[in-house]
């Protein structure tokens, strides 16, 4: 007999990880909630040997032909199962990439950067030990959105942008963080920061610095050519910021900029790396103040940029926002307001902590018992469902050109939302019939492809084998841990036990349809609204 | 749609089904509920498109002046085409996009100049949740979308893919809507495995949580799609062009299924273009000219009930950036296609393009997008409480519709 409720431990999990497997809760309950929590976030860097030897295992196939001779291009045809090197290149091999312009380089391998980015990302989401960083990898990627295949040059940075950017990070400091992602070429080319210039700054970058990296449009004041600020100081609530403080926040992050070749100081050019640069060529001088504060005496190099940074990251604004919106991620569309004022309180107090998105979460999900409790009213979106299938069947994935597409069609593929506001976070904007019916799709299908690989037979207990009940009370029990609504529990049992169902595949003796009969039960499973919620 | 039929593919009895639906919710299963209405379609080009580079007053020595670099030529290679006059100026249609000049002068195709949110902002999301809400700054914003207001007075019994976004999502416009569908692709718009799988998810999703109402109105939709694809003719020999053509193309064939479709959404993206702009303006402008010109042939038969908006968040700065494209400015334009389309000519009042003109460097907001979008509710669509969809705006119609 399945048990009625969920678990205080599984409730949580599930907020906070890719899905909760029954060995995930059983660990969770020995060593008591607080002991988990504290050992996610304290993860010893490279500690997840399994993982890494997953990953390095993996061969992907990439073919190519040669071009047609006369053409100005040349390269040499290509087929061959490559491990995933470019998830762990190098900036200068990477940025040759990006700049070869079909010369030398096939287009093909710009495409594989982005597989081997997409292909590592589903597998470490899925197999990670530690879940509750990759939780916070997918929130900080989805806040500092990047959308791919807009240009050469965002594409070919992405490994650096989530190895080198945000993966480091995104336990540690919020301003750290908002730095090392502004000097990133990935975000410097996105939002055109990289182009900006001394003349007539562009906009793009400061403009989303502050209304979806920091402060939020909770507190644009909208056009006007007098600044929002009355900011004393930094981390002083100034009442929120219009256009001129937009325009201001351009002129002081311009020469900031990633090295393409562009003009220098002395007339000459820069090299092309690929690295973050400042290029006092490009510095506009004319910003007086942000946010209410004067900016003409910072002279230094950069002192401008960081300045317009500090006030952002350290605006009580930007720990609101913030701290809602990760509380929404764990929670749904209304959060309790008691975790998102412990978060908004160890946010303000560790604004200069090296751990000071630790010190929130652990404040989110120790000083307080929401975390497993009430409702779960969260709408898992298409990817969460079917890396929560795999999670909680124990399907292993493995690398494919593919692993995106499964579903783009959703408007959730990985890496190529094209807007930086990042994908909605709402109920409402997953309960539509295109992410219900591509969920469906995807978790049917997904499981009978070589990428993925099922053992669901030899995991389901002899014992269990005996009657249609037993089966569904096992998968259901791994999956959501509870009785489900009884029309739906009657409606899989009536599934195993009838024509084409897993019983009489289990008569007939016939392993193959045994297995797939148990790819679609699982399935069948990820689609009840037990599952789809979480 | 053939209500027997649909019954018949989902494998369940028409009591069974009747019985699922809860007190004051509409199951919609009416036969056409279309009458007489319109097939309204509403186009948005996200990013804040530039109605002076659309639209172009490419002769004004104000536009010549403040861009230099990527300016529409009235001459030469690469010249606008001459459309015609508003306020004394000459506006030529952007060089990419002949189908729409074509449809212009054939009388189909108007267009409204210097349209937004007056008084707008400049941020691309604040000004896309205050135009699909329907508000105006200041005004407290809705917690539904304006077609929500409008398809819900419509009619009580709305049939099940009368509302319909041909895109992957649901557009704010349709915020608190339960009802409509998302349909990216009527061709695949499918559960794989066919009709054993869609009924066993059938027989796991009874009830009427909202997961379970929109996975039941999945299946009754993939039901009614898939039967229709086998009666109704696809595209007829047109050339559709990038994702925007991929939308509109799956609509025209969901619109040819004659299902009671009238109120349909596009969402047309990637018109930001803070660089290099000629190059990115030329291809999409392209897409929307030849999809929207390859959607009014495709539809031949259901010209005179069809109608098309395209509407943008704002425009951008008047003067170009260094990085040879635009920054976010306030009004943009609209255009207005159908049968009953006062076409070949350029609604508005232009409010100039002269320093002392501007706002802050952008063109004026002289007609609120909700004037353009209410004349098409009650004209068009039959609505007969406009305030319900737009409460604090005064009818006031430019004339654009018959």
């Amino acid at each position: 007999m399945l048990p009625t409720k969920s678990t205080f431990e599984r409730i949580a999990l599930n907020r906070v990880t890719f899905g909760a497997r029954d060995t995930d809760v059983a660990a969770a309950k020995s060593m008591g909630w607080a002991a988990w929590v504290s050992e996610q976030l304290n993860a010893p860097a490279g500690d997840d040997p399994a993982l890494d030897a997953h990953l390095k295992a993996q061969r992907m196939r990439i073919t190519y032909r040669a071009p047609e001779p006369g053409i100005g291009k040349s390269w040499q045809a290509v087929d061959e199962l490559r491990p995933l090197n470019y998830i762990y290149a190098d900036t200068a091999t990477l940025w040759n990439l990006a700049v070869n312009g079909n010369k030398t380089i096939s287009p093909a391998e710009r495409v594989r950067v982005l597989q081997e980015v997409a292909s590592s990302y589903f597998i470490r989401n899925t197999h990670a030990k530690y879940q509750l960083r990759e939780f916070m990898v997918d929130f900080w990627h989805n806040h500092f959105n990047i959308g791919a295949g807009q240009a050469d040059h965002i594409d070919c940075m992405l490994p650096l942008y989530d190895r080198d950017v945000i993966r480091p990070n995104v336990l540690g400091n919020f301003r750290t963080l908002l730095e090392a992602v502004a000097k990133s070429a990935a975000m410097m080319f996105f939002l055109d920061n990289a182009e900006s210039n001394k003349t007539q700054p562009n906009e793009n970058f400061a403009r989303e610095l502050l209304e979806l990296h920091t402060v939020s449009a909770a507190v644009y004041l909208g056009v006007s050519t007098i600044s929002g600020g009355k900011g004393t100081a930094i981390g002083s609530n100034a009442p929120g910021y219009t256009d001129q403080d937009v325009i201001e926040a351009s002129r002081a992050l311009s020469g900031w900029t990633i090295e393409f070749g562009q003009r220098d100081t002395t007339g000459g050019h820069l090299p092309s790396t690929g690295n973050f640069v400042y290029n006092p060529a490009q510095h506009n001088t004319q910003a007086k103040s942000f946010l209410g504060i004067d900016l003409s005496g910072l002279t230094e190099n950069m002192q401008q940029g960081r300045f317009v940074l500090d006030m952002a990251a350290y605006h009580p604004a930007t720990a609101d926002f913030i701290c809602r919106k990760l509380a929404v991620r764990m929670f749904g569309d209304q959060p309790p307001e008691s975790v998102i004022t412990r978060a908004k309180t160890a946010w303000a107090a560790n604004t200069q902590s090296p751990d000071q998105i630790k010190k929130v979460l652990q404040a989110m999900l120790l000083d307080g018992t929401e975390i497993g409790e009430g409702t779960t009213s969260k709408v898992r979106r298409p990817y969460e469902r079917l890396v929560g299938l795999f999670r909680t069947t124990d399907m292993t994935v493995n690398a494919s050109p593919f692993a995106s597409d499964w579903v783009s069609g959703m408007d959730d593929g990985l890496f190529v939302w094209p807007e930086p506001n990042g994908r909605p976070d709402t109920s409402a904007f997953w309960l539509t019939s295109v992410a219900t019916l591509g969920s469906w799709n995807v978790m049917i299908n997904a499981p009978n492809t070589t990428t993925v690989v099922t053992t669901l037979t030899d995991q389901t207990p002899t014992t269990s084998l005996s009657t249609a009940a037993l089966i569904a009370d096992y998968w259901i029990g791994r999956m959501i841990g509870f009785q489900p609504e009884s029309s739906t529990y009657n409606a899989l049992v009536s599934y195993i036990a009838g024509a084409g169902g897993i019983m009489g595949a289990l008569k007939a003796n016939k392993a193959g349809q045994i297995e797939i009969g148990f790819r679609k039960l699982v399935a069948l499973i990820a689609a009840t609204e037990e599952f789809t919620y979480r | 749609m053939n209500f027997s039929r649909r019954l018949l593919l989902s494998g369940i009895s028409a009591s069974a089904f009747i019985s699922t639906a809860l007190p004051g919710v509409r199951v919609a299963f009416a036969a056409d509920g279309s009458g007489d209405r319109d097939i309204m379609v509403v186009i948005y080009l996200r990013g804040g498109s530039d109605g002076l580079q659309m639209v172009s007053p490419a002769g004004d020595p104000n536009y010549i002046a403040l861009r230099p670099t990527i300016r529409v030529p009235t001459t030469g290679s690469g010249a606008g085409f001459g459309l015609s006059s508003l306020g004394g100026v000459d506006f030529y249609m952007n060089p990419s996009a002949p189908e729409l000049r074509d449809l212009f002068t054939s009388g189909k195709l108007a267009v409204v100049h210097a349209t937004g949110v007056p008084n707008g902002n400049r941020s691309h999301f604040e000004a896309q949740d205050s135009q699909e809400l329907g508000a105006a700054p200041g005004e407290i914003e809705p917690d539904d979308g304006w077609l929500t207001r409008h398809v819900l007075n419509l009619s009580e019994d709305r049939p099940l893919l009368g509302t319909v976004a041909s895109g992957p999502s649901m557009p704010n416009a349709l915020l608190g809507y339960t009802q409509g569908l998302a349909i990216p692709n009527a061709e695949t718009f499918n559960v794989s495995g066919g009709n054993t799988n869609a009924n066993l998810i059938r027989s796991i999703t009874t009830g009427t949580s909202a997961y379970k109402m929109i996975a039941r109105n999945t299946l009754d939709a993939v039901a009614t799609v898939q039967d229709g694809l086998g009666s109704s003719a696809n595209d007829s020999n047109v050339s559709y062009s990038g994702s925007v053509g991929n939308s509109l193309k799956s609509l025209a064939r969901l619109i040819k299924m004659d299902v009671g479709l009238d109120v349909a959404t596009v969402d047309h993206q990637g018109w930001d273009q803070h660089n290099n702009l000629l190059t990115e303006f030329a291809t999409q402008a392209q897409d929307l000219s030849k999809s929207l010109a390859a959607f009014w042939a495709d539809l031949k038969d259901y010209q005179s009930r069809l109608t098309v908006v395209t509407m943008t968040e704002f425009g951008r700065r008047i003067q170009e950036n260094e990085s040879e494209g635009t920054d976010h400015g306030s009004a943009s334009y609209m255009m207005v296609l159908g049968g009953a389309t006062k076409g070949g000519k350029i609604y508005g009042t232009w409010p100039g393009l002269a320093a002392s003109q501007q706002r802050n460097g952008d063109l004026v907001v002289t007609t609120d997008y909700r004037h353009v979008l209410s004349e098409i509710l009650v004209k068009r669509q039959g609505q007969a409480k406009i305030t319900d969809v737009f409460p604090t705006l005064a009818y006031n119609p430019l004339g654009i519709l018959n």
